[in-house]
């Protein structure tokens, strides 16, 4: 029999007259289904207790013996698994069960039960599943990335049509001075850009004319009514691909 | 310290040393060296006496706690790592008698008498207390995560309490830190 440091109120071994490691072997082969086993009878027991001493007894705290009890039989069964670090995930559990029975005396609910069973659950998730689980992952990551990358590297329907509207709009342009249409159609595409729905430039390849009239539409919001010409080529060519970043007013 | 806080610092230690039920009023009176009437002017009765040192102990706790949680970490996970560190050294500090609304719990265990009923509000309190700080700290479901490390510290309080030295409560923090990181 053990007292602790302070308190007189201390029994010792209650656990130990439930049979509690029998019971527990008994309640499956798998090392979950028996930490879940020994959750149900722990939470069983601690209410049967709970409702049996509060007539005038006081309820009885766990003793050193009870706790080392409990940590044997979550070592014994963590160790069965090939978990990582199987002892921080026994002293989980083991702290978890322990505060359980404490939270159950203290609100008369088995609500602390169901969040160790939660613990006792994903820490235990069979291999198979896990390297499913992780199979799985991959799977979706490798999907993601080739969908991420056709749509990155595929030019946009929109910026297409709207270069394409910039191709079919009257010639009026090309003889030096632009119709409106055409700034109307090129204030489109730059709104768009600003709104960072282009994607990226391929503007450093362009003839210098072109990418001067590029640069000035892009940077500065320009479109010069006597260069149509060479931004329309640009557009084309870039179908309307530049990052949004550049056209941050300076402060 | 006034009166009232003598009363309840001679309270607190006889209340920790011996138990609740086993510190009698006259026994608190006489190790306070105070009046009987002095005792019944500032707590009308031994329930209000307990709730009054469940009261203490818990708002100098979060007190501490509060008073050394980096604000700068508030919203990263620091602040919960930070906080399982200051647990472990709240429960290694020789003071440390384990959680007083556990052990009021445990000789209060009729859930009709009001020492048992406040002491479950303190135990929830301690729970938003951490669910709070898990929600700061962005975890996915901060309240599951209250709850878990409310279990793990008391199960760690018990523990430490009943064998200190043992290290439960530096076992408790990596266990909790487990969790932590999980639940980010």
């Amino acid at each position: 029999m053990q007292q602790t440091n302070k308190f007189k109120t201390i029994n010792t071994d209650m656990l130990a007259a439930l049979d509690l490691r029998q019971k527990v072997l008994a309640s499956g082969k798998a090392s979950k289904t028996r930490l879940l086993g020994l959750s149900l009878q722990l939470s069983k027991w601690n209410a049967e207790r709970n409702s049996s001493k509060i007539s005038n007894a006081q309820l009885q705290d766990l003793s050193i013996e009870d706790v080392h009890l409990l940590k044997e039989i979550i070592h014994a069964e963590i160790e069965r698994t090939s978990v990582k670090h199987p002892d921080v995930v026994s002293d989980q559990i083991l702290f978890l069960v322990i505060g359980a029975i404490q939270i159950q005396s203290q609100n008369h609910s088995d609500e602390a039960w169901k969040l160790v069973n939660q613990s006792i659950q994903s820490f235990l998730k069979p291999e198979k599943e896990k390297r499913v689980l992780l199979l799985g992952s991959a799977v979706t990551a490798l999907v993601a990335i080739c969908v991420s990358a056709v749509m990155l590297l595929s030019p946009k329907m929109n910026d297409i049509s709207d270069v394409a509207a910039i191709d079919t709009l009257p010639s009026t342009a090309t003889s030096g001075v632009a119709d409106p249409l055409t700034i109307s159609a090129l204030l489109h595409v730059y709104n768009k850009m600003k709104d960072g729905t282009c994607q990226l430039p391929q503007a450093a390849m362009l003839p210098p004319n072109q990418r001067q009239a590029y640069l000035s539409f892009i940077n500065d919001g320009i479109i010069d009514v006597h260069n149509v010409e060479n931004l329309k080529l640009a557009l084309g060519y870039v179908n309307c691909l530049y990052p949004q970043e550049l056209m941050h007013p300076t402060p | 310290m006034n009166m009232r806080e003598r009363i309840l610092s001679t309270a607190a230690n006889l209340f920790e040393s011996r138990g609740i039920h086993a510190s009698g009023v006259d026994t608190i009176i006489a190790e306070s060296g105070i009046a009987k009437a002095t005792l019944y002017k500032h707590f009308p009765s031994k329930n209000l006496l307990i709730v009054a040192y469940l009261r203490d102990k818990s708002d100098r706790f979060y007190e501490w706690l509060n008073s050394r949680l980096n604000s700068k970490k508030a919203n990263s996970l620091e602040i919960l790592i930070e906080l399982c560190e200051l647990v472990e050294q709240w429960i290694m500090t020789p003071e440390f008698h384990g959680l007083p609304f556990h052990m009021a719990s445990v000789e209060f265990p009729d859930p009709t008498h009001p020492i048992n009923k406040y002491s479950a509000d303190l135990a929830m309190e301690l729970q938003g207390y951490l669910s709070k700080i898990a929600a700061k700290a962005g975890a996915k479901d901060p309240e599951t995560l209250g709850q878990q490390l409310t279990i793990l510290f008391e199960g760690a309080a018990l523990v430490e309490r009943l064998s200190p030295g043992i290290g439960a409560a530096k076992r408790a923090k990596n266990a909790a830190l487990t969790l932590i990181r999980a639940s980010i």
